[in-house]
């Protein structure tokens, strides 16, 4: 409540495109006759617009569709995964098989997140030969410097300091090592031959045959998983052999494959499932923990009891919970995170293809190859008060008493732009701000050189820095000076207008006539952001460029200054100018 | 993390054809069946390395990931911090403390969509889908805007604008060549191993109970009873202690807001229901019953402060005290509550307690009951397949003690009901009745199960009640017939455990079993652009309901396409 910074959102263009807003029910019709107007206001407080307003600094600008880019609009590639943590560079080929994580020694604490250091549980050798101890030795644990959490508190310790995935993927909490997939995909193969020996049908002899597993035991999400996956890839290899046995003989193909395929040219393919409908032999269902079954023991009694002794201070926060993948509801439960792999991504424009921003590979640098920001190529806008506040005075604008901002469009062209300003007169929503934009149209001037700028300065200083004197001078003495239709003041590439703004009352049960159409079909208190004075501008921008490159080249080098083209440009922005006070 | 059994994406050899390496197989040696991705297409699997991703939506979370994941890589939610604009970093504030929202009802903000549709902003829900997919893209699954496939995991009764909605999200942001939609319980089934299922979901704005048989959905049951309304429940827990005069205040008058700020956050009160809410053990119903008979309004209130009075003296150790810390209440504070009192949100949510049998609508009957009236309403046969494989899924089943009491608590709603859908005074009356006592065992099949240890006298059975004569040849083709098949669980009450409907989906998805429905891109950008038409326009073909092992066989035909079960 107590400071408040003016921001600019920018809109990026493309979402007019998408979705269009569709409410059902009742409130379809007004929705629907305003969609189809096409010059409708936009309300920076409607819930959808927080989707389509990006500050200038995330947007990107396409140079062949000379249109403004956000991230929904552009397409993404993938140049480099890295750890962030050790900034190891993963190649793209394990970055799947790893799960995405850094599978060395990263982790991050499951109480505080932040990065987790091995360390030795001896203590370090002391006196005589300290120094020819070449390297610590005995069980080993993650320590978190910040919170103090050790790997010790839930009962794991590695013992070797490097390659603690590894060794983390094979301790249970509490220590007891977990049967690895590796393992159980070889007792799952042993088990098979065991069966193959046998008749198929005689399953009841499977009892025997895992010798070291448990048929009832609790899976972890993996090896269940795991487990259910081998069970049905053995389902279905049974129960569809029909096609292979059918009719090969008759026709001679070779290939179930072929035989079904042509079957299906001509029957749409129902002749061939009807045959292997009826031959099928049904899926069984899971049997035991060995094929992804659990029955679901339901006695939470321990949990209840830890929940009633331990208390709140036991329990995992939601936090912690969202970064764990099994469910973990107590402290004890929780596992050290690796960390998640981060990407750089070079992005495309979703029209044309061309790339807009593309970093260099490796991941120290932080330079980038191509980097086409639409910083550098629309007008950026900045705003403050024409008189400075007292800092005495409250931050809060006061309702229903006119306010001037002082609006500067900064170009960033190498050509100067022509800048129309628009803006509704009552800004939409509930509490409606009034608006007025003193000097609507004005055209800044181009970045060209300082030096240019200087020169020429002295050429016809006096109109300009006349101008620049007088409203100097006129700022200090209050509002009457800033006139309509007039730019407040003028620089190189930058021009400063006045906007005039009248804040709303944030009374709910004032008088019926006073009251917007909003307000009375909805007169409920005032919600989260309502406080806040916020303008929808329509910015359009008009300049001469030059041609793109491939049409120049054709025209000539000698060309060029002529071929020039007219370029517009225009989006909408919201001016975040203060919070209303409350009266 | 990811595949337990070596590279997923690599696995393409031996998803179809495991058996090939196997050399005791049962049948003769073949060449394993191909998945024939298209009448022309060559059963060369030129898409081996590309991966499907598999979404499923709830009403407050998208889960993400890829086939062959066990658990989802991504799980992001909804809530109103996540629909800030872009570069927004005020939650990051020191001092920032989160916004109170005026909400129609508890937790409205935090939803992606609601169950009634009315006055919901398709696009809204479209933009909301859009950035948390392409946060789970960016951030968890790291992979780029190429085109692939996809599964989306979805309830099986979602409204179609909502599918449409959802639908024309993904295929104009994120292009996929395909879509494939799933219906969760079918899936929570195949992620539990089995063929038939009850599953009881217990998700936010509802409780649904479906009946999975033969892995179709035969029956589907609702209840509000679920965790948006347990979450409620602990916001009126935690609200009445922190001041116990409010719900008078409240009702005196409406715009109660100064008070809301020392009330907790919705935040919070969802953190403490999962950090500390319990539930009691079963109970006989007896101790229900007591509160029958007492109609009038006022003294409910006081009726059930006494009930729970009693519960806590019932309850298990009920002199201990827990202690919460709330940082959302201005000014900060530590609630002291006694330790039983956290389980009476379960209790008033879920169970319906304090609240006459008589008195619930259709659409709130509490959870045992629920999953009673669902079993009651199958036939016998799925029934009695379904009662020994139920399924608890979603969120609210994770509250410690929650599935064992709905489970004791159907258990003695079929001791004293005993599969029988007629109840009251009057059918109490008909059955004490001496005289009428012949007529008694003219109840219809659904008491077999329970009654075939021989409780079944039949005194003077009609001639359609005798049993049928035994037949040698018969008995004898039907254990031939029933060699070497195990046999089937069922007939009592059991709870299996499940990965969930998203682990479903990749299982499946890994395995190349194809979804009954598919729809693809270009299809769909033609049939749906026609806005409003978009579900008549649809041409529905018959599907091939096939079971999973047969149907891996796809029909040439793709020139248009069904949306299956939400179509």
């Amino acid at each position: 409540m107590a400071s408040f910074t003016p921001y600019t959102y920018f809109k990026c263009p493309c979402t007019d495109a998408s979705i269009p807003s569709r409410n059902l029910g009742d409130e379809q019709p007004p929705e629907t006759e305003e969609n189809s107007d096409d010059d409708r206001t936009f309300d920076p407080r409607a819930p959808r617009s927080n989707y389509s307003l990006y500050p200038l600094e995330h947007l990107l600008y396409c140079e062949d569709c000379h249109q403004i880019r956000c991230p929904r609009c552009v397409l993404d590639e993938i140049v480099t995964w890295y750890c962030p943590n050790c900034l190891f560079e993963v190649p793209s080929s394990t970055v799947k098989s790893e799960g995405n994580r850094c599978t060395r020694s990263c982790f991050q604490c499951p109480i505080c997140v932040a990065p987790l250091s091995v360390s030795s549980l001896e203590a370090p050798p002391q006196g005589l030969g300290a120094e020819l101890a070449s390297q610590q030795n005995g069980p080993f644990v993650l320590n978190c410097a910040y919170c103090m959490w050790s790997s010790k508190e839930i009962g794991i310790q590695f013992e070797k300091p490097n390659g603690i995935f590894a060794q983390l993927a094979k301790i249970k909490n509490g220590g007891l090592p977990i049967l690895t997939a590796k393992d159980r995909r070889k007792d799952r193969e042993e088990r098979k031959r065991d069966f193959s020996g046998s008749s198929a049908a005689e399953e009841s002899q499977e009892s025997e045959a895992p010798i070291n597993l448990d048929p009832n035991e609790r899976l972890d999400p993996e090896s269940q998983f795991s487990n259910l996956k081998a069970f049905y890839q053995t389902q279905m290899a049974e129960s569809s052999p029909v096609s292979a046995l059918g009719f090969t003989g008759d026709y001679g193909y070779g290939s179930p494959g072929a035989l079904s395929r042509i079957m299906g040219l001509y029957t749409g393919g129902s002749f061939a499932d009807k045959k292997s409908k009826t031959k099928s032999g049904t899926m069984r269902e899971a049997r035991d923990a060995l094929e992804g079954l659990q029955i679901d023991p339901l006695s939470s009694d321990e949990a209840i009891t830890k929940l009633r002794t331990e208390g709140w201070e036991s329990t995992a926060s939601a936090e912690q919970r969202h970064e764990q993948t099994t469910h973990t509801p107590f402290l004890s439960d929780l596992r050290p995170i690796a960390y998640l792999l981060r990407t750089k991504r070079s992005k495309r424009c979703k029209t044309c293809r061309h790339i807009l921003s593309k970093p260099e590979s490796k991941v120290q640098t932080t330079r980038f190859r191509i980097r086409l920001v639409a910083l550098n190529y629309i007008p950026s806008i900045t705003i403050k008060p024409l008189q400075p506040p007292l800092p005495t005075a409250s931050p809060l604008l006061a309702p229903l008493k006119p306010v001037q901002f002082l609006l500067t469009f900064k170009n960033p062209l190498f050509d100067s732009v022509k800048v129309t300003v628009a803006t509704p007169a009552k800004t939409p929503g509930r509490f409606p701000t009034k608006v007025t934009v003193l000097c609507p149209q004005f055209e800044v001037g181009a970045n060209t050189d300082v030096w240019d700028e200087a020169l020429r300065d002295n050429h016809k200083s006096s109109s300009l820095s006349g101008e620049k004197r007088r409203t100097k001078a006129e700022a200090s003495e209050g509002q009457h000076q800033a006139e309509a239709g007039k730019v407040w003041e003028r620089g190189r590439n930058w021009v400063s207008v006045v906007v005039e703004v009248v804040p709303p009352s944030l009374r709910i049960g004032g008088s019926e006539w006073l009251k917007s159409e909003e307000m009375k079909r909805d007169s409920g208190n005032v919600r989260d952001g309502e406080e806040v004075v916020e303008i929808p501008v329509f910015v359009r921008v008009e300049w001469e460029g030059e041609v793109g490159g491939e049409e120049s080249g054709l025209g000539g080098g000698g060309k060029e200054k002529e071929v020039r083209e007219k370029r517009e440009l225009a989006y909408w922005c919201v001016l975040g100018l203060g919070k209303v006070a409350v009266d | 993390m990811s595949a337990p059994s070596g590279p997923a994406h690599r696995s393409v050899a031996n998803i179809r054809s495991p058996a090939s390496g196997n050399p005791g197989a049962p049948a003769s040696p073949h060449t394993p069946v191909r998945t024939i991705s298209s009448t022309f297409g060559s059963p060369s699997s030129l898409r081996a390395e590309e991966d499907i991703v598999i979404l499923e939506l709830g009403s407050r979370y998208l889960r993400a990931g890829f086939a062959g994941d066990a658990v989802p890589k991504a799980a992001i939610d909804f809530g109103p911090e996540e629909q800030r604009r872009a570069g927004d970093y005020s939650r990051w504030e020191v001092g920032y403390v989160r916004g109170r929202r005026e909400e129609k009802s508890w937790g409205e903000a935090h939803e992606l969509w609601r169950p009634d549709l009315r006055a919901l902003d398709l696009g809204l829900v479209g933009d909301k889908i859009d950035r948390a997919i392409r946060d789970a893209f960016t951030k968890y699954l790291l992979i780029d805007s190429r085109p692939r496939r996809m599964s989306l995991v979805i309830p099986s009764a979602l409204p179609l604008p909502l599918l449409s909605a959802v639908l024309d999200t993904l295929f104009t942001n994120f292009q996929p060549p395909t879509i494939s939609l799933m219906s969760a319980p079918v899936l929570a089934t195949v992620a539990a191993g089995l063929r038939s299922a009850l599953i009881v979901d217990i998700g936010w704005a509802e409780t649904i109970v479906t009946a999975v048989y033969e892995f179709r959905e035969v029956q589907c049951t609702r209840s509000v009873r679920a965790t948006k309304m347990f979450g409620e429940a602990m916001f009126k827990l935690l609200a009445d202690d922190i001041d116990p005069t409010r719900p008078k205040r409240e009702s005196a008058d409406k715009r109660a807001d100064a008070d809301r700020r020392h009330l907790p956050s919705f935040d919070e009160c969802e953190e403490i229901a999962i950090r500390m809410a319990w539930c009691k053990l079963g109970k006989r119903v007896e101790a229900r019953k007591f509160s029958r008979g007492l109609t009038p309004v006022k003294e409910e209130d006081e009726l059930k402060a006494s009930m729970r009075s009693l519960d806590i003296g019932g309850g298990p150790d009920s002199g201990s005290m827990v202690s919460i810390p709330l940082s959302s209440t201005d000014p900060p504070q530590s609630l002291l509550l006694p330790f039983s009192k956290l389980a009476e949100p379960c209790e008033s949510a879920l169970f319906a307690a304090g609240t006459l049998a008589e008195d619930l609508d259709d659409e709130e009957l509490p959870l045992h009951l629920l999953v009673y009236r669902s079993l009651l309403q199958l036939p016998v046969d799925v029934r009695s397949i379904c009662m020994s494989r139920i399924v608890f899924i979603g969120g609210g089943s994770l509250i410690p003690g929650l599935r064992k009491r709905v489970l004791d608590e159907v258990a003695s709603l079929i001791d004293e009901r005993n599969w029988d859908p007629v109840k009251g005074k009057a059918v109490d009356q008909y059955r004490s009745n001496p005289k009428l006592q012949r007529t008694k065992p003219r109840q219809p099949g659904p008491t077999e199960i329970l009654e075939e240890q021989g409780v079944m006298e039949t005194p003077t059975p009609s001639a359609a009640l005798i049993e049928q004569e035994y037949d040698p040849i018969e008995e004898q083709l039907k254990k031939e017939a029933a060699k070497g098949k195990p046999p089937v669980e069922s007939g009592h009450l059991r709870a299996v455990g499940s990965l969930g409907a998203w682990s479903g989906g990749s299982l499946l998805s890994q395995m190349k079993v194809p979804a009954i429905s598919i729809v693809e891109r270009e299809q769909w950008l033609q049939h749906g652009a026609a806005g409003a038409s978009k579900a008549t326009d649809i041409n529905v073909v018959t599907a091939h309901r096939q079971s999973m092992g047969a149907g891996a066989f796809k029909s040439g035909d793709r020139s248009s396409f069904t949306l299956g079960l939400w179509g």
